[in-house]
Parts: structure tokens; C-alpha cells; sequence
């Protein structure tokens, strides 16, 4: 008797809970409204810091329509805030790409300018340039095209033989040094091909014009967009193919979408900033930290916290050199490098599940 | 292509007759078999796995396979979990109404769901797992539902695992982990089970509650359940009917004591087979044939 009365021990929380309802998970929503806060404020700064002299209130009177200083507003409408809506739209496409990319390869280690979809893009901005100079607006086609094709490689790698999550990153960087010679191949045999910002190898939004935002902001909304979509999917695949499969997910369907989408968004990003590295690999990982691993959320919050990141790293970069500017490239890899190198070692134990 | 058409068709009227019905007469209309397989072949590559394959699991049981290994067990619920198309043969659901092949990743999802032997560790509490079971319910892009909702929440209720909701599933004891996968099962809501080896990973007794947990949900749940299991003693003592397997063929199947005491498993494993009286029924113990033999 006793026997059984053990055995049923599974059974007596049965009802205790059903009627609760929708669970009683935390609320993202302050989270969500703290990095909001962030990305205001930092937008603010980097608006309204810098040698020439613009104050908040200048700002604010742009917004408002109030009449301001005619300097006041050359500098705020041509240069700073173009450069800031550059540096928030790319560090939000690449940091969202990266989440995304993180999850549909199950592999902590990757990002877009890791795996290669980067160097994808920006070969074929350059290839594009040298090719067409007179079609500026072919430039975040080729860019898409490019990180489409560098994923799909490092897709095929990945699934083809069951490559560890180690020899996928290293495919990825023989990938990154593969384009990278292509790109070098463009700039010595056409120097001028891509004149119009300073700083595309490593990464700068210096000189951003307004008008060339356009197609890469659309761009980029439209890949939020559906990898918002998709998250749930992407938390599906991380139980396994067969697992996902068997809840009724087309796997192969669902991650060449996903990596399409993080393409697109890399893509969009590296026609606005060149090859701006370690933001989708750096910003996930410090998002899941304080988010946890819902995809949804991971992808929202890493979209926020890498615009706010790549703007702050650009206003110190132009700010704290002063009266010389640095890439703000440059400045992420110095951040991003030595983190990546402490995920690696992190992963060393884990790298051969 | 019309064939194809009008098992899917069939599937559907089969299915809308049970949704329809309340659950006490679903298990009155139960089809008399929820998986068939018929002269199946399949091989990987050039090894071939399974030959004329045959099998019928009746509706409303828990049937175990069992066999020597790479007698191609695992094989069987990829091919009716619809992971692999067989070579030639059928592999046919409710009834032998539509084949597994024929239907869309989501409609094959509502009518079988299935466990791998081994799967990443998601990062994700048991509730989330129990979640994820309801992605063929849910509208391509709508969002989770309350109805959703209560579906895991009965799912985990039935595994036992309601408390442990909001914990990680890494966190978890084996036995926890595999019945908060069941729950996700459970919430897939199909009336097909397949399990993959469900108790490997767990101690005797963890494993003797998961399987009769999966007995409980089989019987009280008017599902069907095919688990593949290495421990014959388990498989003998929860399964309602037992296939055995050897070298890509069904040596046969039956009632637990009939498979046991009519030579089947001595034959596939090449063992003696013992039955002894025990408190709860008879059990058995399972020797080496001696060396001349």
C-alpha cells in the first residue's frame, strides 16, 4: 500500500495550480523602459557634445520647430544627428543579427563580423563601388547579397558534418580573411571605390549623409521586424533538430530564414558603417545576462542596447581624442576583442558537446 | 498526388470526429491502430537497417521495442515520427487512414509527437519547455493564447512536474528533466507518443517512476504510447504489448508474459529467460545461453 501511495506522490499537486492562468512571469516592462531611458540619453549627449558649440536647448528647439542659431542648426542637421541615427540604426541591426545568429547556430561564440557575414557584406559593397560607381543605391543591395552569401556558407559548415561550435567560428574567420582579401584585391586595383566613408574597414560613421539612410533603415525595421517573428522558432531549434522537427518546425526551412533576416540585418549595417565588429557578439551576451534567454526578448533588448552602445562608443571616440577622432571601430574592437577571447576560453569546456 | 490528397482528407474527418467528441467518447471511437508499418525498407547509406519491416501498434496501449542493438529500434520512431522517409514500404497513422509522409510538418505534429534520446539543454524553465509543445496549435505569427496556456498547464499538471514550473529545466534531476519533457509532449497534445529510449539516463528508480507515469498518461489520457527500451525488465513489467526486434526485422510481438515465456526475447538476445513468482505478479531475471550452446 505504501507502494502505491509513493507512487501517486506525482499526482497530489494535480489542480493545485490550474487556476492561476497566465503564469505570473516577471515583467520585462521597467527593464525595457531602463534602456529606452539609456538610448535617449546617450542620443542626447552624443547630439549635443563635440567642439563645435550646440547645447540641449538648441536641440530641443530643432525638435519643437522653434527658430535656432543657423550654425546651431547646420551642425545638428548635417552632422551630428546623421551621425548618431547611423551609429544607433547600425549597432542595433548588428547586435539584434547577432542574437539571432547566436541562436539558429546554437553557438555563443558567433556574431556577424565573427562568422564572416561582415566581411560578405562589405567585399561586396566594395566590389559593388568599384564595378558601378554611379549607383550609390545598389550599395545595401550588394550589402545583403554579400552577408547572405558568407551565412549561407557558414550554414552549410555547420550543418554538413556536425562541425563543433569551435570549427564553426574557425571556418567563419578563414571566411572573414578569405573576403578580406578580396576587399584589399578592390582597393588596390581601384583606390577611390569607396570614398564615401572614412573608416569602412574597421567601422565608422563619420561623414554619415541623411540621405543615404534611407534604404538601410527600411531595411532594418524589416528584419527586426521578422526576427521578432521568428524567436520563437529560434527557441524551438535550440532543442534539437529532431525535437524541433517533431513540434512541427520545418528546420531547414526555419534557420536559412533566420540566417536570412540576420543578413539582412548585417547587411543594412555594414552599408551605413562599414565593418563594425564584436557589437552582435558583445551586446547579446551582456543582454541575456540581465534578460534571460527568451529569444524575443534577447533580439528586442539587444536591438535597444546596441544602438545606445555603438552611439556612446562613437561620442567617446570622437570626443575623448579630441582634437583627433578615432573610428569607432576601432574603439569597439579593443572592447570586443579581449571579450571574445574570454568566451572562448569560457567555452573550451563546452565546445565539444 | 490524389491518393495523398485523400488520406489527408480521411486524416482530417477522422480528426474532426475526435475533436469533436467529448474525451470519454474519443476513446470510444479510438482507431483500432494508431501506427502501422508495412513492408517497410530503410538504410542509411548503403547499410540497410530495416527489410520488409512490419508492424501494427494498437490504439489506447503502451508498447515497448526491444532488441539487441542496431536491430534498428530507434529507426522505427524516426520513420513514424516522419525524420526519415522510408526506402519503400508504409508508415500509416490513425488506421492506416493517412501516411506519415503525406502530411504538413504541423498536421503531422498534432498527431505524433516524439522524445529523441538526446537533446541540447535548452535554456529555459519547465513552463517555457511545456510552451514550446504548443507551436502546431498556434497560428503562424499569433501569439500565445490562454488556451495555450492552460493546455501546458494540464500537461505539466499530468507529469507531475506543475511545481517546478518556473525552474530551469538545466537545474533539474534527470527524472525531473525527462518528465518536464514529457510535459511538453503532453501539451503537443497528439494522440501518438513516441519515446526514444525514455529511461536511459536515469536510476532504477526514477526510471521506474517515468515509465509508469507514461503508463498513467497512455491509460487515463486515451493515448497511445511506442517507447523504445534497453531494460527488458522495465519493458515487461509497464508495456501493455512488446515488439521485438533483431536485425532490421519484427521478430514478433505480444503480451508481455507471452513474449517472455514463448522464446521470442531468448531468441533475439540469445539468452535464457527465467520466470520467478513475485509480490506484484511474476518477473524475470535474464542469463548467458552457456558457451556450447
Amino acid at each position: 500500500m505504501s507502494f502505491a501511495l509513493q507512487h501517486g506522490s506525482g499526482r497530489s499537486a494535480r489542480g493545485e495550480a490550474l487556476g492561476e492562468g497566465v503564469s505570473c512571469r516577471s515583467s520585462y516592462a521597467p527593464r525595457f523602459a531602463a534602456l529606452t531611458v539609456l538610448l535617449v540619453v546617450v542620443c542626447v549627449a552624443a547630439a549635443v557634445m563635440g567642439p563645435s558649440d550646440v547645447n540641449a536647448s538648441d536641440l530641443f528647439a530643432l525638435l519643437c520647430g522653434a527658430p535656432l542659431d543657423e550654425g546651431a542648426r547646420n551642425i545638428l542637421v548635417n552632422v551630428r544627428l546623421p551621425r548618431v541615427a547611423a551609429a544607433a540604426l547600425a549597432g542595433c541591426a548588428l547586435a539584434a543579427a547577432g542574437a539571432v545568429i547566436q541562436g539558429v547556430l546554437n553557438n555563443p561564440l558567433a556574431s556577424p563580423n565573427v562568422i564572416g557575414v561582415n566581411a560578405g557584406a562589405g567585399l561586396a559593397v566594395l566590389a559593388s563601388a568599384a564595378l558601378f560607381p554611379a549607383a550609390a543605391m545598389l550599395t545595401p543591395v550588394a550589402a545583403f547579397m554579400g552577408a547572405l552569401a558568407a551565412a549561407t556558407a557558414v550554414f552549410l559548415i555547420s550543418a554538413g558534418s556536425g562541425a563543433s561550435k569551435l570549427a564553426v567560428i574557425l571556418a567563419g574567420m578563414a571566411l572573414t580573411a578569405i573576403f578580406g582579401a578580396g576587399m584589399n584585391a578592390v582597393l588596390i586595383v581601384d583606390p577611390d571605390a569607396y570614398v564615401g566613408s572614412s573608416g569602412f574597414l574597421v567601422g565608422g560613421v563619420a561623414g554619415t549623409r541623411i540621405d543615404a539612410l534611407g534604404a538601410p533603415a527600411a531595411g532594418i525595421a524589416a528584419g527586426l521586424a521578422a526576427s521578432l517573428l521568428l524567436a520563437r522558432r529560434l527557441d524551438i531549434l535550440s532543442l534539437g533538430d529532431a525535437a524541433a522537427h517533431a513540434l512541427g518546425v520545418g528546420v531547414a526551412q526555419s534557420r536559412f530564414a533566420c540566417l536570412s533576416v540576420a543578413a539582412l540585418l548585417a547587411g543594412s549595417a555594414v552599408s551605413i558603417a562599414g565593418l563594425l565588429g564584436f557589437v552582435g557578439l558583445v551586446v547579446p551576451h551582456l543582454v541575456r545576462y540581465f534578460f534571460g534567454h527568451s529569444s524575443r526578448v534577447v533580439i528586442a533588448a539587444s536591438a535597444l542596447a546596441g544602438a545606445s552602445l555603438v552611439v556612446a562608443c562613437d561620442l567617446v571616440a570622437r570626443v575623448a581624442f579630441a582634437p583627433y577622432e578615432v573610428p569607432v571601430g576601432i574603439l569597439m574592437a579593443l572592447l570586443g576583442g579581449p571579450f571574445f577571447i574570454y568566451l572562448v576560453l569560457k567555452a573550451k569546456g563546452a565546445s565539444n558537446e | 498526388m490524389s491518393g495523398a490528397v485523400e488520406a489527408g482528407a480521411s486524416a482530417l474527418a477522422a480528426d474532426a470526429r475526435l475533436f469533436a467528441a467529448s474525451p470519454d467518447e474519443a476513446r470510444r471511437i479510438s482507431l483500432p491502430y494508431a501506427l502501422t508499418m508495412r513492408d517497410v525498407d530503410f538504410a542509411y547509406g548503403k547499410a540497410p537497417v530495416l527489410k520488409g519491416f512490419n508492424l501494427g501498434v494498437p490504439s489506447g496501449i503502451l508498447m515497448g521495442i526491444v532488441g539487441p542493438n542496431g536491430s534498428g529500434k530507434s529507426t522505427v520512431l524516426k520513420l513514424a515520427a516522419g525524420l526519415a522517409a522510408p526506402a519503400a514500404g508504409e508508415v500509416l497513422l490513425l488506421d492506416g487512414s493517412c501516411a506519415v509522409g503525406a502530411l504538413s510538418a504541423r498536421e503531422r505534429a498534432r498527431q505524433v509527437s516524439y522524445l529523441p534520446q538526446r537533446m541540447p539543454l535548452p535554456n529555459m524553465t519547465v513552463e517555457e519547455l511545456a510552451l514550446c509543445g504548443r507551436h502546431a496549435h498556434r497560428r503562424l505569427l499569433a501569439p500565445m493564447d490562454a488556451r495555450d496556456v492552460r493546455a501546458a498547464h494540464t500537461a505539466m499538471d499530468e507529469a507531475g512536474v506543475l511545481r517546478l514550473k518556473d525552474r530551469p529545466v538545466r537545474e533539474l534531476s534527470g527524472g525531473q528533466r525527462q518528465r518536464a519533457y514529457l510535459a511538453m509532449l503532453l501539451s503537443q497534445d497528439a494522440r501518438l507518443m513516441l519515446l526514444d529510449e525514455p529511461t536511459s539516463a536515469l536510476d532504477i528508480g526514477a526510471a521506474h517512476e517515468m515509465l509508469s507515469l507514461v503508463r498513467r498518461v497512455v491509460h487515463d489520457g486515451g493515448r497511445t504510447a511506442v517507447a523504445v527500451l534497453h531494460d527488458l525488465d522495465l519493458a515487461l513489467r509497464y508495456c501493455d504489448e512488446i515488439a521485438v526486434m533483431a536485425q532490421g526485422r519484427l521478430m514478433g510481438q505480444g503480451a508481455p508474459s507471452d513474449v517472455a515465456e514463448g522464446g521470442l526475447l531468448e531468441e533475439a538476445f540469445r539468452i535464457i529467460v527465467i520466470r520467478h513468482a513475485a509480490p506484484d505478479g511474476q518477473c524475470y531475471t535474464f542469463h548467458p545461453r552457456p558457451a556450447d550452446a
